[in-house]
């Protein structure tokens, strides 16, 4: 019974339940990928090895191994991608689920209901996964022998070992995160949609003081913001560095100064146009809610660019960071959109206020166009003063000629450009629902 | 002396605890109820009758005192156990009817017991017995909006009443019905209530609705601030106390 119902949820699901999968799907082929890649090098006896075991991990990374530093960050960031996109799946369920725990549903059908849709949708992903990186080994493979290289990828038992348990720690993570879902939630917290204070700490974003000290502060955290904008132009090492200090000092940036500026914003709107000063106060909440998404987005992409050109790289290096790249672009991409969209979602009294003070019919969609607009130009702006910068410096240093370094660009863009409008189609199902 | 099937001991329930912004919905509430009451809880908005009828019912968790239902102690049961306990104690009946939306209305009623493993045809009996008697039988295979408020509602006490519970929880039952609607909902509960001895316990503002109780608290402020027992009064009379005492609460609150 519960595995019928769960199919029959996963139907219901739709559009949801397929970005899940693509999330599934996506990680799936790119570990697959990834790790056969890497040990083919390795069996090339090129200096590119992962390590055998985790008490070796220090060793290698400190030596400069970049296939370990890979390995650790593509994981992570795949895991991460998996927390956000299980998060928009189940949250989206919490009325389906509060009617089953008041019609007498335990804690252990609840946890098996959702597993088995995750199962479900993971089961299908695996082998469209492997499928897929078997299709892009041979291009790969012709790709790398145009470039030069002696190298030939081909399926390893390692490789496949290395791929089944980062897989296994995928079906863990998600059944853990799962369980804890039905652990914790009350019915009635499901019932009013109350999802937000299930996991907020109830901390406010804008400050009604900003004291000179802080002001202080805020304006030296945009310094450093910016700084690492001029010393990509010094060299290419260090730029991930650079970059993850620019991160630190933008969370300062954002709620010492872009956040009160936002807020005398709305306040000037309001009186002007009260449609207006919604689109911005809901763009206030959605930074809240997803900036360490888009804190990662960042790091992901500046790293992996950096790490294409900080060194004398193999073509199967450089390979195997262009294609966690491509991947982990998308991925953030639909990260950043199911984290956006479970905050859309649990707006509902928002939307009823909304209809209440007369924001309905084209100003509601107004507002709805406004808020994505604003929301993914922040995004992007926020990216590509990065990513523009590293690919001038890039080209300057002749590392990068200017057509890659727009290709590079695109590949990080077009992702969020996707996902904006997707965002914008879910909006609108929201409102409209 | 009917026996007691809900009792709490120094019910407490807070809000953001451990914040600034830490809020006492209720304080110290200790209540019995009755095989067979009929309790009616009243009071004005934000008195904490919701958050009352929520943490009794195990849909929330208090933040203090314990909740007997049947004599157990469900503040300390397991997760798992809640689940079987509900089943085999508690009927919910909510303001927004809560069916799912995409489940027919057939299944939607049967959800508790299919939940609990019984054999479908058995299921199959139970929701057809309940339709007839509820006047929904046309409505079983047809979608929840496809329904107008009266017959969702309809539904949702036959999920309620589906599993044979011994007490029934509503939450403003009648809110989102027209008046009519609410009255035969309200006759309803007082003929379950007497005819099969189901004990309820329903949130209302309407002193009218509340008038087909057997009995009444109000509550204030996060505690009960004062009860009514219908005794041998007729509707009207009781009716007229209950409005008595209200407008005289509200009286005292305006001086």
């Amino acid at each position: 019974m519960i595995v019928k119902d769960a199919l029959r949820s996963l139907k219901d699901s739709g559009s949801k339940a397929v970005f899940y999968w693509l999330t599934f799907y996506l990680t799936s082929a790119l570990m697959f990928l990834f790790f056969n890649m890497a040990e083919s090098a390795t069996h090339g006896e090129t200096e590119f090895y992962l390590t055998d075991n985790l008490a070796d991990l220090t060793k290698y990374l400190t030596q400069g191994n970049m296939g370990n530093l890979m390995m650790v960050f593509v994981v992570i960031m795949c895991s991460i991608d998996l927390v956000y996109a299980n998060d928009f799946y189940v949250k989206n369920k919490t009325k389906e689920l509060a009617v089953r725990m008041i019609s007498g549903a335990t804690f252990t059908q609840l946890a098996a209901y959702l597993l088995i849709q995750t199962l479900l949708l993971l089961l299908i992903a695996i082998p469209l996964g492997i499928l897929s990186g078997l299709i892009l080994i041979p291009v790969f493979n012709r790709i790398l022998a145009s470039a030069g290289s002696e190298l030939f990828i081909e399926i390893q038992s390692y490789g496949l070992l290395q791929y089944f348990s980062v897989t296994g720690f995928i079906v863990c993570l998600t059944t853990v995160l799962n369980m804890s879902f039905a652990y914790k939630s009350t019915a009635i917290l499901m019932l009013n949609g109350n999802i937000e204070s299930m996991n907020s700490s109830g901390k406010t974003f804008v400050t009604e003081k900003t004291k000179a000290f802080d002001l202080i502060v805020s304006i030296l955290a945009l310094g450093l913001y910016i700084l690492p904008v001029f010393l990509y132009y010094r060299g290419t090492s260090g730029m991930a560095l650079y970059t993850l200090m620019g991160c630190f000092a933008l969370e300062r940036v954002l709620t010492g100064l872009f956040m009160p500026a936002l807020t005398k914003l709305i306040r000037r709107r309001k009186l002007k146009d009260p449609a207006d000063a919604l689109a911005y106060g809901f763009l206030r909440k959605d930074i809240q809610v997803t900036r360490s998404t888009v804190y990662l987005f960042l790091v992901d992409t500046t790293v992996l660019v950096s790490m294409m050109f900080t060194r004398n790289n193999t073509p199967i290096e450089r390979m195997l960071v262009m294609t966690s790249y491509v991947v982990i672009s998308i991925l953030q991409a639909m990260t950043m959109m199911f984290r956006l969209e479970t905050e859309l979602y649990s707006r509902n009294r928002d939307y009823r206020i909304m209809d209440q003070v007369g924001v309905s019919g084209e100003k509601r969609k107004k507002v709805c166009r406004k808020e994505i607009l604003l929301y993914y130009g922040f995004v992007l702006a926020v990216t590509l003063i990065y990513m523009g910068n590293i690919a001038g410096a890039l080209i300057i240093s002749k590392s990068l000629s200017a057509g890659y370094a727009a290709v590079l660009i695109a590949i990080a863009a077009v992702p969020l450009i996707i996902a904006g409008i997707l965002a914008e189609i879910y909006y609108r199902s929201v409102l409209n629902g | 002396m009917n026996e007691i099937v809900l009792e709490t001991r120094n019910l407490k329930k807070v809000y953001n605890v451990g914040s600034l912004n830490a809020v006492t919905a209720l304080h110290d509430v200790t209540i019995q109820v009755r095989k067979g009451d009929f309790l009616a809880v009243m009071g004005p908005s934000g008195s904490g009758k919701s958050t009352f009828i929520n943490n009794i019912s195990t849909i929330d968790t208090p933040t203090g005192g314990a909740v007997f239902i049947n004599g157990k102690n469900v503040s300390a049961m397991s997760a798992n156990e809640t689940g079987r306990f509900r089943y085999q104690n508690l009927g919910f009946i909510f303001q927004d009817f809560n069916l799912l939306d995409s489940h027919t209305i057939y299944e939607n009623i049967a959800l508790p017991l299919s939940l609990a493993g019984v054999d479908p045809q058995k299921i199959e009996a139970r929701v057809t017995e309940l339709a007839k008697v509820l006047d929904i039988t046309q409505l079983l295979n047809k979608l929840p909006g496809e329904c107008s408020g009266g017959q969702r509602q309809r539904c949702a006490i036959a999920r309620a009443l589906v599993n044979h519970p011994g007490i029934i929880i509503a939450d403003e039952p009648t809110g989102n019905l027209d008046s009519a609607n609410g009255e035969e909902l309200m006759e309803l509960f007082q003929k379950m209530n007497r005819e099969e001895g189901v004990t309820i316990v329903m949130v209302t503002h309407d002193a009218f609705m509340a008038s087909y109780s057997s009995r009444l608290i109000f509550i204030k402020d996060g505690g009960i601030s004062s009860e009514l027992d219908r005794g041998d009064m007729d509707q009207d009379a009781y009716f007229a106390k209950i409005v008595e005492i209200s407008s005289s609460r509200r009286r005292r609150v305006k001086e």
